[in-house]
This record gives C-alpha cells, sequence and structure tokens, in this order.
C-alpha cells in the first residue's frame, strides 16, 4: 500500500504559523525561541491555515505543523451530555490548545477537524478571566486537556503549569487534566492541589503499540503515575477507550493486573470507564482519513448517531473490566 | 503524475528539453507538452488566463493522491538582499486585489529557500508589496489546483529575475536564470516522486467488482451494501482471505431484500465473532 521514504517528509514543527496579533505575547517569543530553526509564516487568523478545505490530516500527523494564535471568544464551552460529568454539576471544558503530538488511531479529532496541525492559544490570562466569570456564578469543574494532550506539550508551554498556579487560588474550580504522556517530572516540582485531577488513559501495551502511535509505552504512565500518586496528586484512571482487540479479555486482564501491582489502588482518586465510541459523522470522516485502520473498520452498532460496540458486547465488556478494576479500587470511586 | 504549469514558453523550454516532453496535438487551445510522467502546460500570463489554462488541463485528468502539481516561474521581489536567480518555494500566497491568503502545505523537505509571494493583476512597478516575492499567477492558480490537489500536492518554484523593474530584463537573461535551476527542481522532484506512494485503498478493484456482483446477488439496498463492504474491509484488515469469502457469497441468489438482510447479520456474527 503506502510508503513513504524516511527522510521525505519535513520534521515536525518545521513550520510555525504565527497570527500578527499573537507576535507580542511572551509565550509566542518563548516558543520561537525554543524552536529556533523552525520557518514562522505570518498570518491573519488561524483558520486561514487550520481551516483550510481538503487537508491530508493523515499525512500532517506525519510533519505537524505548529500555529500559535490568540482566542477572542468562547474560551470555555459547556460539557456535552456524552461526556463524564463524574458527579459534577458545573462541567465545563477549553480547548486552549487544538490537536495532539500523538496519534492515536481511534482519536475523534480526526473526525472533529480538517487538519491534525498543533493549535496553540497564547492568551492564557483571557481563558483564567472567563473561568473567574463563571466562578462569580458557581463553582466549575473544567477539562482542559479534553482535545488535546496538555502535558504531552508541558515543555513547551508550561500550561498545565500555570492552571494548577491559577486552580491554587481559585478553590471553587476543579480541573482535570488528561493525558497519556509521562510527563510528570515536568510538573514535579508544583505541590499538588485538591482541586487539581491528574487523569491519566491507560491501555494494554498491545493497543499502545499498534493504535496509539507515538505515546510512551504503559511502563513510562506507569511511573509517572505512580510518582504523582506518591507526591499526593489526586489522579485519575481512565481506562477508555477499552478496544475490541484479539484477546481482549486477556489484554485487559494483564493491563489492570500490572497497574494495581505497581500502583497503590487506595491512593487513586476514582477511576473511569468507557468504550470506544464515536459520533457516526465523525467516524465516517475518520474512516476516510485512515482507510486502513482496522480499529475503525470495526463494524460498530450507530445509535442515536453514535457508533460503538453492540449492546452484548458492550456489556462484556464494560462489565470484564469492571470486574477486574473492582477488585482492586472501592466500586464508589468506578464511573462508567 | 506531474503537473506543471509556466506562464511562457521560455520558463518552460528547459523542462521540455531535459525531460524531453512531447508537444500533445490533441489539445490545441493551450499549448501542452507531455511525456508518460509529466504533463506541461503554458498557461499565458495573469490570473484569469493562468487559472482558466490549469483548470482545462486538470478537468481531464484522473488526479490521484501521489499526483502533484508544480507552478514553475520567473518572479520579481522588492528585497535587494536577495540575488536576481535565487530559487525559493512559496510558504504563503497572498492575492493582491483580494487580500487573501493561501497556504500550500510544506510537508516535503525541499532544498529551497521559503518566501511568500504576491500575486497582482498589473505589472508591478513600485515597492508596494507585502510579501517578498511578486508575480501575476501564484493566488489564481493555487485557487484553480486546489479544486484537484490537496494543499500538501501543490508547489510554487520562483526564481527571482528582478527587483520590479521588468522592463530591463531581457529574454536571455530569464533563460540563463532558468537553465540554472532546472536541474534542481527536476532531481527533486523525481526524488518525491520516487519515495512517495501513497496508495491507501484497501480493496482491490476486482474485489470492489465482486462486492458489487454479491451485492446484486443478495438484493441489498445501497446502505446494506455501504454495510456489506465495511465488513469486507474490516475482514481483510484482519489478514483474511476475502476472496474466498466473497466466493462464497457469489454462489447465494435472494430472493428479497430481507433475505439479504439476514445473511448480513449473520456474517457480522461471523465476522465479529
Ligand atoms: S492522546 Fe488523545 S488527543 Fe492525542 S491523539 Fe491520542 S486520543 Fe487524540
Amino acid at each position: 500500500m503506502q510508503s513513504l521514504k524516511e527522510g521525505l517528509l519535513n520534521r515536525a514543527f518545521s513550520h510555525i504559523y504565527v497570527e500578527k496579533r499573537a507576535m507580542e505575547y511572551n509565550l509566542t517569543k518563548e516558543i520561537l525561541k525554543r524552536l529556533e530553526g523552525s520557518k514562522i509564516i505570518e498570518i491573519e487568523h488561524y483558520k486561514d491555515v487550520f481551516s483550510r478545505a481538503n487537508q491530508d490530516f493523515y499525512l500532517q500527523k506525519k510533519s505537524p505543523k505548529l500555529i500559535l494564535a490568540v482566542k477572542n471568544n468562547n474560551l470555555i464551552y459547556k460539557g456535552a451530555e456524552v461526556c463524564e460529568d463524574f458527579g459534577n454539576k458545573h462541567f465545563y471544558y477549553t480547548s486552549i490548545m487544538m490537536n495532539c503530538i500523538y496519534d492515536c488511531e481511534y482519536c475523534y479529532l480526526q473526525g472533529m477537524y480538517t487538519s491534525s496541525n498543533i493549535v496553540i492559544f497564547v492568551n492564557i490570562d483571557d481563558y483564567f478571566k472567563e473561568v473567574e466569570e463563571l466562578l462569580k456564578m458557581h463553582p466549575v469543574y473544567l477539562c482542559i486537556s479534553y482535545d488535546t494532550d496538555l502535558l504531552a506539550f508541558e515543555g513547551l508551554t508550561n500550561y498545565v503549569r500555570e492552571f494548577v498556579k491559577f486552580a491554587k487560588v481559585n478553590k471553587d474550580l476543579t480541573i482535570e487534566i488528561r493525558t497519556k504522556s509521562a510527563n510528570f517530572s515536568l510538573i514535579r516540582d508544583i505541590e499538588p492541589q485538591d482541586n487539581v485531577i491528574l487523569a491519566w488513559t491507560l491501555s494494554p501495551d498491545g493497543v499502545i503499540e499498534k493504535y496509539e502511535h507515538r505515546t510512551p509505552n504503559l511502563k513510562r504512565r506507569v511511573e509517572s503515575i505512580k510518582e504523582a500518586v506518591d507526591r499526593g496528586w489526586r489522579v485519575r484512571l481512565c481506562f477508555d477507550p477499552i478496544l475490541y482487540i484479539k484477546n481482549w479479555r486477556e489484554e485487559y486482564r494483564v493491563l489492570v493486573e500490572e497497574v494495581f501491582s505497581k500502583i497503590d489502588a487506595d491512593k487513586i482518586y476514582d477511576v473511569s470507564i468507557g468504550l470506544f465510541r464515536v459520533s457516526k459523522d465523525y467516524l465516517k470522516r475518520m474512516r476516510r482519513q485512515r482507510p486502513d485502520s482496522i480499529v475503525l473498520n470495526f463494524p460498530y452498532d450507530s445509535v442515536e448517531g453514535v457508533c460503538s460496540y453492540d449492546k452484548e458486547l458492550s456489556e462484556n465488556m464494560i462489565g470484564y473490566v469492571y470486574s477486574l478494576v473492582g477488585k482492586y479500587v472501592d466500586k464508589k470511586k468506578i464511573y462508567i | 503524475m506531474i503537473y506543471i504549469s509556466t506562464a511562457m514558453y521560455i520558463e518552460a523550454q528547459e523542462f521540455i528539453k531535459k525531460l524531453g516532453l512531447k508537444r500533445d496535438n490533441s489539445i490545441n487551445k493551450f499549448e501542452v507538452f507531455k511525456n508518460d510522467e509529466v504533463v506541461l502546460v503554458i498557461t499565458g500570463v495573469g490570473k484569469v488566463k493562468s487559472a482558466v489554462a490549469l483548470t482545462y488541463l486538470l478537468a481531464r485528468q484522473e488526479i490521484t493522491p501521489n499526483d502533484l502539481y508544480i507552478n514553475f516561474g520567473v518572479c520579481g521581489t522588492r528585497d535587494r538582499q536577495v540575488s536576481q536567480g535565487e530559487v525559493f518555494l512559496c510558504n504563503k500566497i497572498m492575492d493582491n486585489d483580494t487580500k487573501f491568503t493561501f497556504y500550500p502545505d510544506i510537508l516535503f523537505k525541499h532544498p529551497f529557500k521559503e518566501a511568500g509571494i504576491e500575486t497582482f493583476s498589473t505589472v508591478v512597478v513600485e515597492e508596494k508589496a507585502q510579501e517578498p516575492l511578486v508575480d501575476m499567477e501564484a493566488s489564481a492558480l493555487y485557487q484553480a489546483a486546489s479544486v484537484f490537489f490537496k494543499p500538501h500536492q501543490i508547489f510554487f518554484i520562483k526564481a527571482v529575475s528582478d527587483y520590479l523593474n521588468t522592463e530591463n530584463i531581457d529574454k536571455d537573461f530569464i533563460s540563463n536564470i532558468i537553465e540554472k535551476n532546472v536541474d534542481k527542481v527536476i532531481e527533486w522532484l523525481n526524488h518525491i516522486k520516487d519515495n512517495f506512494h501513497y496508495g491507501r485503498e484497501v480493496l482491490t478493484q476486482y474485489e470492489e467488482e465482486l462486492i458489487k456482483k454479491v451485492s446484486e446477488n443478495l438484493k441489498m439496498s445501497a446502505t446494506m451494501e455501504n454495510e456489506f463492504k465495511q465488513l469486507i474491509v474490516y475482514y481483510k484488515l484482519l489478514d483474511n482471505d476475502i476472496t474466498e469469502l466473497l466466493n462464497t457469497y457469489l454462489k447465494v441468489e435472494c430472493k428479497s431484500k430481507n433475505e439479504g438482510k439476514m445473511h448480513l447479520a449473520e456474517l457480522k456474527r461471523r465476522i465479529v465473532k
């Protein structure tokens, strides 16, 4: 099928597109300094590059570019119904970055965005202001790493650090930082906060190798988690998305046993378990981007516009992983 | 296939010579030259002429994900630091009239410098351009090409001929600049062509035909056929022999859509289990 000779494509971030108005921000200057040698192209608006028609998401992943921009409104979104809200009434999320350096085959961003180039909005203070406005009305539960992996990017942005600092002085705010990275060392020196949850996505090594391209392996993720837990951070473990793969029972059993052999289950804040699920429209686009993906080409059932495994298989898979995790973690702390 | 456009013959002649392109006499509205791997069109100068010619050419072709489009030609610059004859790959294209901007995806490594180019409708004599390079076609050609190609398949390669004082440049000077650079461009194009094979379809033409046949036999609706195809793709990706599977279904003849549905459900159970 395809063949792309090594060395044919430019390295990641060979080009950085910078909005004129983003030029003045300190973060922009820092990033440009850090990525010296990249070509800088000045742009008017990030959408001029990000939202072009007919881009090749898959190829761009192999040579992703960076886009630095300023976002003015709609900085914080109300959580959608399909998102797990962990019992939080005022559930919000924010996309201070769009896209991710990892390349998971099942990633819904392939269906959501027309480009896999990475956008960083450099005006973090405006995000903080918008959260402060919400906090005047009610407590806020905010997911800050939804359409990206923020911790994976910490070396370039320091955004996790900034958000934790912000959470420290805003006790009515709870933030969740979802990640697959093994970058805990970059925030090791920060004092853990009760209102900050580090949520690690865990998958069997077979899944990581085959479908979560460029992500750290299980061992490295677990080491990061262990260090975070031992230092007193609130850590959520996400066995999500669970995939129907060959020998799935065995793969997930080994995963759960491995994780809890290294990490003290009593110190885990909570656990979330979920199956691969994605909107029908996204899946259609994802399949177009990756026509040869086994995960995406599974014959999913579609119920009310959401594609996932059929009822019987879903119950089987969730029930099984739930019972595995339930051996270690108090069931009240497991969210499905 | 590599598609090349130049505005003038003088910008094309070295490609024609070095690649051994032959005039395509089946096209008489524009000058088109080709061999088995390259098609070159001389579009004429200016936005409308160039876009029309390129569209005319591309609309008659079956463009694939492996194809590339290159616009090659001379351009002006307002930047006196740039030496005449220097070659650039354009990473930004601005239309001077509308101020619209276009960005080819620079995914492939290349040996050229990079710069933005601004396309004017008339010859630019003053140094009023915002982008370092100036020409009279790029913005229109980009829009025409992007109907057929993805942004990473589109390249604008420009050799600087003047500092926006066009009256002093003579033909020999332009020929000379082009002659000096064509080899580098050809070598780079060949490198991409030889190393970039981007067919990602799972099913062969033959398998697609078998699926069509089975779908007819099983009286499938269009939705059912899609579902069936999806199952077959999945089954093939799991490294199974789908010809054998399809051959068993080729022997089945259904009397109704409902009967077909039952077969489909059965197949799904078989494949997923
Ligand atoms: S880590 Fe998350 S955001 Fe990044 S590619 Fe994987 S699924 Fe997508």
